[in-house]
């Protein structure tokens, strides 16, 4: 009897991993996390680098998470990554699940993307504190001005992302003075 | 060694400290980061080796420090008795116990557990129950579906990673899974994820076969009450292993892969015929 129920136990519980297999959220990973399917074989769901990181902007994913569940995440708009030069999060890390970089703007955990309907620069008016809060000013977030048709005499200070450096340390997304962020990171294309 | 006949006393002391070794961190203690899939004390790094395994069959990566840091872990528990982890440092150990204790106060319960098929009986016949390679042929399947999925299965769905997650980290779903474990050990009164799911546990089971550190049974004392093979809560097979040895033979190791050294079969026996032996001292008779 025992031997049965643990076989039909034994069969939900499979299929509810199979089916949950891919993490849904598409979550932002430490930086110098490898492509997300590898990134779900090598970690250990240790938290090491949950407790490594000074700003405490890594979290645990919940059971939640399907399969990713235990492993880490950064929710930008709580706690975006400082990037810390020594990378604290990588070196704690026993599994290389989290590589080494080789500098601050070679880490490559997604790109910010700016909702041009919501963004105040974009409506005319001055903001920019993304700009001013990104780690690679006039590099990754750069303004370029263009004539404010609607008022006639003013100039759009707009934003552009540039991808190429652009990290996706999701600093721009925390100090967003808008109530939804209107710029956001996009974790890296898995 | 020989008169402590308190280990439970000792054994939850140290259950409990590893529970706060566990919390440190989130405490923001540097000392000890990580939990018992990996983990660093003073700098050197140790991880499950189950864990590794499993990691390792994922993703189809050999990673040389991971793997020293689980040797380092299957070497410690060679020496100190193998499966000693689920009995002394496991968490979900803590709370299994005290559900066979819930479950003997409530006291409608059957008698006896379900022994390993073909285990002899005190009567001398023999039991049937779930064949002993079940734990055996679950790892198998949890390595095969790890490299199928490219996922560690068993670290997904274990138990013992969600209770220390949820004392770390917070409370979530994932707590079901330790009331299943709850559940079905109050309604079969069989400690079934120890004894024939838990990976981890078959593993370090296999260490304590050869482990300096076991068990004995000294022949010369045992009445045969069978009181520990009742409070074993492994189902009594470690101890009803040894019991048909012929007279000559004084002493008696219980190597069996399920014994946990939890130490309550030398608590409760009331000739103190059992005790731990340490690379194979001769022990002394117990005084009657």
């Amino acid at each position: 009897m025992q031997q049965k129920v643990l076989s039909v136990l034994g069969g939900m519980l499979g299929y509810l991993v199979v089916k949950n297999l891919k993490n849904k959220n598409g979550l932002l990973r430490p930086p110098g996390a490898m492509e997300e399917e590898a990134f779900l074989a090598t970690c250990m769901r240790c938290g090491k680098c949950v407790s490594a990181c000074p700003y405490q902007a890594i979290k645990v994913g919940d059971a939640s998470q399907g399969a990713g569940v235990g492993t880490p995440y950064l929710a930008a708009r709580n706690k975006p990554c400082y990037l810390c030069p020594a990378f604290p999060c990588i070196k704690a890390c026993p599994s290389g699940a989290l590589q080494d970089v080789a500098g601050r703007d070679k880490v490559d955990m997604g790109e910010a993307e700016i909702n041009t309907e919501t963004c105040l620069s974009w409506q005319g008016m001055r903001c920019e504190v993304c700009y001013r809060a990104c780690p690679f000013l006039d590099k990754a977030l750069y303004v370029e001005p263009f004539r404010n048709t609607k008022t006639g005499k003013h100039a759009v200070f707009a934003l552009y992302v540039n991808k190429q450096h652009c990290v996706g340390c999701g600093l721009c997304e925390y100090v967003c003075v808008t109530e939804k962020p209107s710029i956001v990171v996009h974790p890296k294309g898995r | 060694m020989r008169e402590v006949r308190n280990w439970t006393l000792i054994r939850r002391s140290v259950q409990l400290l590893v529970v706060a070794l566990l919390l440190t961190p989130v405490a923001g203690g540097t000392f000890f980061t990580g939990n018992l899939s990996s983990s660093q004390l003073l700098g050197l790094v140790l991880s499950d080796p189950y864990s590794v395994l499993e990691t390792t069959v994922a993703s189809r990566r050999l990673l040389a420090g991971l793997v020293l840091s689980g040797g380092i872990i299957l070497g410690l528990y060679w020496v100190i008795g193998g499966r000693t982890y689920c009995g002394w440092v496991c968490p979900v150990n803590i709370l299994l116990d005290w559900t066979d204790w819930v479950g003997r106060s409530l006291r409608n319960f059957r008698k006896t557990v379900s022994p390993v098929a073909g285990a002899t009986k005190p009567d001398g016949s023999k039991a049937k129950g779930i064949d002993g390679r079940t734990p055996y042929r679950v790892l198998a399947v949890f390595l095969l579906l790890s490299a199928a999925t490219r996922l560690p299965v068993f670290g997904i769905i274990n138990p013992i990673s969600a209770v220390v997650r949820n004392l770390q980290w917070g409370v979530d779903i994932g707590l079901i899974l330790v009331a299943v474990l709850v559940l079905w050990q109050l309604i079969f009164r069989d400690r079934a994820w120890c004894r024939y799911l838990c990976p981890v546990g078959t593993i370090y089971g296999l260490l304590g076969k050869s482990s300096p550190v076991r068990v004995v049974l000294d022949h010369r004392s045992c009445t045969h009450c069978g009181v520990c093979q009742e409070v074993c809560p492994m189902g009594g097979e470690p101890v009803r292993e040894v019991w048909p040895r012929p007279a000559a033979l004084k002493l008696t190791r219980l190597t069996d892969q399920d014994c946990t050294n939890c130490g309550l079969c030398i608590d409760r026996c009331p000739s103190k015929a059992l005790q731990y032996q340490v690379f194979k001292q001769p022990a002394k008779p117990s005084t009657k």
